[in-house]
């Protein structure tokens, strides 16, 4: 397991926020928080983290368009990006994964079963 | 006089400075109840978190053995909103702090309470709790006199699941409030298959909001074995059930219902033309072109447009019919047989062809001129990369249009 | 008995008219508050438990047309239309019209939204001046701008009903800004009661001194000029503590333009928009009212009063003397136009309570305040009257009027809250008192003279210079 890796986190709930923090922070992980798509780009470019959790509906920047603008950058190529988000039709989490997501939970989530897939995301080898 | 003119000042300024004193109370109580709200907050959250993701028998040793008076609202609070959000094992510890810490008891209480808004909240919370053991008292709580509580009631029996709730909740379906359906029509649509027989079952009973609801519910379900019932209701009297149901097949997609829905494509009412002309595109049925065709003459933009992108959606075979409308008499269908080209981007590539001098490209761009339509091909003679391909367009427009 | 006798008893006569007269629309004042403060309670309890969240996402939520007439507002068209695309609805589009800009309204739309020519066929229910090109856009496929010759707000809102595709249109100002669930909850009437709901209005807050990014506002905060702040408390009177009373009462007349919206099938029943007076948003809601009432068939115009649109207003004595001075004529036009249904048993509440106030109280009421004023204080300073008559006239005018004015800020306590800062409260609750002392006379005078200038020109009631007129006033806001 991995304990040092950094989880960026764009969420614009505060509640849903809080507890992502206590979750990752409580098993070793170290979290950035960005409360909307803008600030997300931001922290995303500046703070290298190892792993993204974004929700769709964000004020500035829908996470498909954090999605896309984050792929188009070299550094962040390889970096896994998880959404998170109320949307559960079958096109927005096909569309999620075209634009370069590599998983996808549905809120309300299982805390547990998200747990899992964040380190599943982070043991993958990037090649 | 005097008198009456002193004490009309007085009591005027009297309720003036009540007022501004009342407001200004309020204003501070309020404050100061939120600052010491969140300064407890601060101090509970990280407790039912760390009991939530933990192994703990209880919530309590965390919050020191007990929770005074004075936090209970926070906590419930606290427990609340972390329930929505999520599900599974922490969302089952959070509703099992609820139940020991005694809010499913006190909420029972207030569903009894003579105000509606506190039964309305109360079901509210009990339904997020995951309170099982509230059902009977929220299956009660569904013939109250006030709406709101009857909706909420609803709603936290959907959320609570089983059987036990779908009955009343179709029940709700009668409900007149366009609002509250959606929502219940979400929590039915929820539960999944186990839903459909009931609804076809309580169909005679239904209201007829209730029936449109249960349509979309069935499109939304998806279930097969509802489509032979669904093609039946496509000659119900009342014009917007055809559309509906028509809509249902349409997102059901099975086949077999192609030939029933082209038979709706002369319905008298356009919403269910409109309907049909795209339930035939999901469809994808090959067999329908031909009436799809000449539905591009409807007089009705919907039905116009719908056929048009159901045409699209078929293919090559669906294109070629768009562009042998290109000549068509009818104003509207050419242009709605132009728009859809442009959209897919056969216009764009045809001029592109221009390149190459080829007859065909060239000689639908003339049909397209002729029709009328030539907005995107202006566009191009002013947009487009290739000079050869600009100078050979604005060659075949006609003179500036004014 | 001379004629400095009979002057003196008219004089004195009058002074008791005019006490009376403040008496009355206070006390009315005081009614539409007392039904409003009910009201407002009612909503805010129901509200609290509206899941938007969910319905939000829901299909079945009707479609939503947005119409965003636009002329010369090459500044701000681009952030109004981004906000708009914030909003949170399942399924709407926004139809930009660009009513004959002459500045670059157009190609700020067409660079930042790389919007391509496109062919709408589209059906022309009502008549408008003709539109040049249709814009679509890629990247966003909800979004239509449609360029037309110039022809007014009118013309450009009846071009955006024929352009729209769904069956409820939302009518916005291109300067203004609304929130993210403003949309969602002036549509709720209409899910709400589906078959009778067929127009809805939203609350209208002022922007000036608010932060704003990128189309959302950020921070809500009092304006620093005085005269924007007799405004906020102004609007603060007459949305809260007016529209809601009169939404209660089944006779809301007006729907602001800057936010409202409407069931399509009805407004083309009555042929659009009318471009025959200055408020066109005023009198497209009692056309509506006549035409239903008309059909006797059970209707309802709601105002909703937490929808929130931001807008700007007037810095300046100059361009507020010149607004009023508009919404006063259209007022005036809208009265002549519906004269039939003042006091006409067949319009119910409308006809015999709404119609008669507005007539007797919103359009000839400021000349008996302006006039009012005038003659008391005169009559006093030369010794015609006593000082207890005066001080009841005071008593009954002002101090009923502050009471009044204060009465909507804690209406807004026990709501919505908008303003949070003790500072903005403090500074509400000053100027709800100072605006009784010369800010109201203020407008009754831009009012009287706006009824001059319909009285003198007698072109009618219907269109005056009013293109010219516009053209102007937007310059001058813009200068401003």
């Amino acid at each position: 397991m991995m304990h040092d890796a950094r989880i960026l986190v764009a969420e614009d709930d505060p509640v849903t926020v809080r507890f992502l923090q206590s979750l990752l922070e409580e098993n070793g992980f170290e979290v950035l928080v960005a409360e909307d798509g803008r600030h997300a780009h931001e922290l995303a470019t500046s703070g290298s983290p190892d792993l993204i959790i974004s929700d769709l509906v964000m004020p500035y920047r829908d996470g498909f368009g954090l999605i896309r603008a984050l792929r188009t950058l070299e550094a962040l190529t390889r970096v896994p990006i998880i959404i998170l988000s109320m949307k559960d039709r079958e096109a927005d989490i096909v569309r999620g994964l075209e634009e370069g997501a590599d998983d996808y939970v549905v809120k309300p989530f299982n805390a547990r079963e998200l747990l899992a897939r964040v380190r599943k995301q982070l043991d993958r080898p990037r090649s | 006089m005097q008198a009456a003119l002193i004490y009309s000042i007085l009591t005027v300024l009297l309720v003036f400075t009540g007022l501004t004193v009342a407001i200004i109370i309020g204003k501070a109580w309020r404050e100061s109840v939120e600052v010491y709200h969140r300064a407890r907050r601060r101090e509970i959250e990280p407790a039912v978190l760390a009991y939530a993701h933990g192994e703990a028998g209880s919530v309590l040793p965390g919050l020191g053995g007990q929770v005074r008076f004075r936090d209970r609202n926070v906590v419930e609070q606290v427990l609340l909103e972390f329930i929505q959000r999520v599900r599974g094992i922490e969302r089952d510890r959070l509703g099992k702090a609820f139940d020991e810490l005694g809010y499913v008891d006190s909420n029972l209480e207030q569903l009894r309470s003579a105000r509606w808004w506190f039964r309305a909240e109360a079901a509210e919370k009990l339904g997020l709790s995951g309170a099982r053991r509230a059902i009977e008292q929220l299956a009660s709580a569904l013939n109250d006199d006030e709406p709101e509580v009857r909706i909420r009631a609803a709603t936290a029996l959907g959320r609570l699941g089983g059987r036990a709730s779908v009955v009343p909740l179709i029940d709700a379906l009668n409900e007149p409030n366009r609002w509250s359906t959606i929502r219940i029509a979400d929590i039915l649509t929820g539960m999944g298959t186990e839903v459909v027989q009931e609804l076809v079952q309580a169909w005679d009973d239904l209201s007829h909001t209730g029936r449109l609801a249960a349509i979309d519910i069935f499109g939304r379900i998806r279930l097969l074995d509802a489509v032979p019932w669904l093609r039946q209701r496509l000659t119900d009297e009342h014009a917007d059930i055809r559309a509906r149901a028509a809509h249902a097949l349409g997102a059901i997609a099975e086949p077999g219902s192609a030939q029933t829905l082209q038979k709706i494509m002369n319905d008298p009412e356009w919403p269910v033309r409109a309907m049909a002309a795209k339930a035939l595109g999901r469809i994808r049925d090959r067999g329908s072109i031909p009436i799809l065709t000449g539905s591009l003459r409807d007089p009705e933009w919907w039905v116009r447009a719908n056929a048009a992108e159901s045409l699209r959606l078929m293919g090559p075979d669906g294109i070629a019919a768009l562009i042998g409308m290109l000549d068509d008499d009818d104003n509207y269908a050419r242009h709605q047989a132009v728009l859809m080209l442009g959209e897919a981007g056969e216009i764009d590539a045809w001029a592109e062809q221009l390149a190459v001098h080829d007859e065909t490209a060239l000689d639908r761009i003339r049909r397209v001129i002729r029709s009328g339509q030539i907005g995107r091909l202006e566009e191009l003679a002013e947009m487009h990369p290739d000079a050869v391909v600009r100078t050979r367009i604005r060659a075949m427009l006609p003179e500036e249009r004014s | 008995m001379n004629w400095t006798a009979i002057i003196g008893d008219l004089i004195y006569g009058f002074n008791w008219f005019v006490l009376a007269y403040f008496i009355t629309l206070n006390t009315i004042y005081l009614l539409l508050f007392l039904l409003s403060l009910f009201e407002v309670v009612k909503f805010v309890r129901r509200t609290f438990f509206s899941d938007y969240r969910q319905i939000m996402q829901s299909e079945m939520t009707w479609p939503v047309s947005i119409l965003v007439p636009a002329h010369n507002e090459e500044t701000n068209i681009v952030d109004t239309v981004r906000s708009l695309m914030m909003v949170n609805y399942s399924e709407f589009e926004i139809i930009v019209i660009n009513d004959g800009s002459t500045d670059n309204t157009l190609k700020e739309l067409i660079e930042a939204f790389e919007l391509r020519q496109m062919d709408r066929v589209y059906k022309v229910s009502v008549g408008t001046e003709p539109v040049r090109k249709i814009y679509g856009s890629l990247n966003h496929r909800n979004l239509v701008v449609v360029d037309k010759d110039k022809g007014g707000k009118s013309d450009a809102l009846n071009v955006g009903i024929n352009v729209s595709r769904y069956p409820l249109f939302c009518s916005i100002d291109a300067d203004s800004v609304i929130e993210d669930n403003a949309l969602l909850r002036v549509v709720k009437p209409f899910m709400e009661k589906p078959a009778e709901t067929v127009a809805a209005g939203g609350i209208v807050r002022i922007i000036n001194g608010c932060t704003v990014q990128d189309g959302r506002v950020v921070k809500i905060e009092l304006p620093d000029n005085q005269l924007p702040i007799f405004q906020v408390v102004e609007y603060l009177r007459a949305f809260l503590s007016g529209r809601v009373g009169w939404s209660a009462l089944q006779s809301l007349l007006i729907i602001s333009g800057a936010f409202g919206v409407y069931k399509k099938k009805h407004v083309l029943d009555i042929g659009g928009y009318s471009s025959d007076t200055d408020t066109e948003d005023l009198e497209l809601v009692v056309r509506l009212h006549r035409h239903m009432k008309t059909l006797g068939r059970k209707y309802r115009v709601v105002f909703v009063p937490d929808p929130v649109c931001w807008t700007e207003v007037p810095e300046t004595i100059r361009v507020l003397a010149r607004q009023r001075n508009r919404w006063h004529r259209g007022l005036f036009q809208t009265m002549w136009m519906h004269r039939g249904m003042l006091l006409n048993p067949r319009y119910g509440t409308l006809g015999m309570v709404a119609m008669p106030y507005f007539f007797l109280f919103e359009m000839l009421g400021p000349f008996v305040e302006t006039f009012g004023y005038l003659v008391v204080v005169l009559s006093f300073l030369f010794g015609l009257l006593n000082l207890e008559f005066f001080l009841l006239f005071l008593a009954m005018s002002v101090l009923y009027g502050i009471f009044l004015s204060v009465a909507s800020i804690l209406l807004e306590e026990v709501s919505f809250r908008r303003y949070p800062g003790w500072i903005d409260l403090t500074k509400l609750l000053v100027f709800s008192i100072l605006e009784n002392f010369g800010y109201r006379q203020l407008l009754s005078l831009f009012k009287v003279k706006a009824l001059w200038d319909v009285l003198r020109r007698k072109r009618g009631w219907g269109k005056m210079d009013r293109a010219g007129f516009r053209q102007k006033e937007e310059q001058e806001a813009v200068d401003s």
